[in-house]
C-alpha cells in the first residue's frame, strides 16, 4: 500500500516520523505554512521559513524515499498582524514557480476576526492573479462552522476562482458538506483529540463517499503524527472495504487534486472497486 | 507507606535532595493541585472529544442494517443512555454509578 499525506507540518517532525512514513508506504507529503507556535517578529522570520520549506524539507524528505512538496502564505493566526501580514504576502509570488510550490496555502480563518478576513481575501486575490490552486485551514473548534461558511462565501463570489482547484481543509461532521455542495474538495485531519478520529474519519468517507476527499494528519508540534493517517487506513480496512477503494483514498485523491498543477509527477494507480 | 519512607528524588522534583521523604512528596504534591477551572481547562478537549465520539458511534450503530432496532431495543445501549442522563444529573461519584448501571444485578 502507497500513501500521500496531503498536509503535515514536516518541519516540525523528528526523522523518526520520516523513518515511520517510508516503513509504512508514505511515498509524498504536501506541507503548508502555517503557525510555527509563535508568532514571529519579521517578514524576513518567513522568508526563511519559505527557504526551509522549499530547500531544506524536500532534502530531508528525499532521504526517505518521500517526495516533499509545499504551499506559501501567511498563515491565519499571525494575519493578525496586518501589517506583517502584507509585508509577506509581497515575498510570496517571486517564489510561486519554484517546482516544489503547488499553491496558496494554508489560508483561511483561526478566530474569524475582521484582519483574519482581510489577509484572507488580499491572499485569494493573490491566487487568482497567480493561478494558483488552494488549500485552506478552518477554525478549530467552536468557530468552524461560522469560519467555514465566511470562507466559502468569500471563495464563491469571486469567479475567478474554480471549485475544483480548492481543497477545504480540517472538515468535520457539520462542515463537509458546505465544502462538497460548493464543488470543493475536502480535507479530513485526524487527530488524537481534536478534529476528527479514524472512526469518525471512516464514517464521513462512508456516508458521503469518497470522491473528492483527502484525508491527512496534519502533524505539527502539537499532539499529532503520521500514524494517524495509517491508523485510519486500517480502520477503513477493518470495516470490509478492498485494498483498491483505500488507494483511491489514500493515494490516488491526493494525485487527482495536486495533479492539477503540472509540478505534480505521481499519478493514480489501479482502478477503484468501491 | 510509613511517613519515614525514603524514596530516590525523581526528575519533577530537580530541587530536592537525593533522598526526600514521604511528607516532602505528598506537600508538594498538593502545592501544586489544580483547582476545578484548570482541570477543565486541562481535559475539555478531550471530553469535548469523548462526547463526539460516543454520538459517532450511536449514529454509526444507526446507520447500518439492523440499526433502528438495535438503537431502540439493545439493553446495553438502554444502559449508556441511562448513564448519560446520570452523568447529567448525579452531583457526586458519576464514575462508581456507571459502573453499578454497568454491572450485573
Amino acid at each position: 500500500m502507497k500513501f500521500i499525506d496531503p498536509h503535515i507540518h514536516c518541519v516540525s517532525r523528528t526523522t523518526d516520523d520520516y523513518q515511520y512514513m517510508a516503513r509504512c508506504g508514505v511515498v509524498a507529503v504536501s506541507e503548508p505554512a502555517f503557525w510555527a507556535g509563535y508568532d514571529r517578529s519579521t517578514a524576513s522570520s518567513f522568508g526563511d521559513y519559505f527557504r526551509h520549506l522549499l530547500d531544506v524539507e524536500p532534502l530531508r524528505a528525499a532521504k526517505y524515499g518521500i517526495d516533499h512538496y509545499a504551499w506559501l502564505c501567511i498563515n491565519a493566526k499571525e494575519a493578525e498582524n496586518v501589517e506583517l501580514a502584507r509585508e509577506v504576502i509581497k515575498l510570496i509570488p517571486p517564489l510561486l514557480d519554484h517546482p516544489r510550490v503547488l499553491g496558496v496555502g494554508e489560508i483561511g480563518l483561526n478566530k474569524n476576526t475582521a484582519n483574519e478576513i482581510k489577509i484572507f481575501e488580499e491572499q485569494v486575490e493573490m491566487a487568482a492573479k497567480y493561478d494558483q490552486m488552494i488549500l485552506i485551514h478552518t477554525p478549530h473548534l467552536q468557530d468552524k462552522h461560522k469560519g467555514t461558511r465566511i470562507i466559502t462565501d468569500i471563495l464563491k463570489n469571486d469567479k475567478r476562482i474554480k471549485p475544483h482547484r480548492v481543497l477545504i481543509d480540517h472538515c468535520e461532521e457539520h462542515t463537509i458538506r458546505i465544502a462538497r455542495e460548493n464543488g470543493f474538495w475536502s480535507g479530513l485531519t485526524v487527530y488524537p483529540v481534536t478534529k476528527v478520529t479514524p472512526q469518525r474519519g471512516c464514517d464521513i468517507l462512508e456516508q458521503f463517499g469518497t470522491d473528492m476527499i483527502c484525508v491527512n494528519s496534519a502533524s505539527d508540534w502539537g499532539e499529532s503524527g503520521p500514524s494517524n493517517l495509517t491508523d485510519t487506513y486500517l480502520e477503513f480496512r477493518r470495516r470490509g472495504n478492498s485494498e483498491e477503494a483505500a488507494t483511491d483514498v489514500f493515494y490516488n485523491n491526493p494525485c487527482r487534486f495536486f495533479g492539477q498543477s503540472p509540478k505534480w509527477k505521481l499519478k493514480p494507480i489501479g482502478m477503484a472497486t468501491g | 507507606m510509613n511517613g519515614s519512607t525514603k524514596f530516590r528524588a525523581v526528575s519533577q522534583f530537580p530541587q530536592g535532595s537525593d533522598e526526600t521523604t514521604a511528607e516532602d512528596v505528598s506537600s508538594r504534591y498538593n502545592r501544586g493541585m489544580r483547582d476545578a477551572r484548570q482541570i477543565l481547562d486541562q481535559t475539555y478537549l478531550e471530553m469535548r472529544w469523548r462526547c463526539l465520539s460516543l454520538a459517532a458511534d450511536f449514529d454509526r450503530i444507526e446507520r447500518a442494517t439492523g440499526g433502528a432496532d438495535v438503537i431502540a431495543n439493545d439493553p446495553r445501549l438502554a444502559n449508556l443512555r441511562e448513564a448519560m442522563k446520570m452523568i447529567g444529573d448525579q452531583s457526586v461519584s458519576r464514575a462508581e454509578f456507571l459502573q453499578m448501571i454497568l454491572s450485573d444485578k
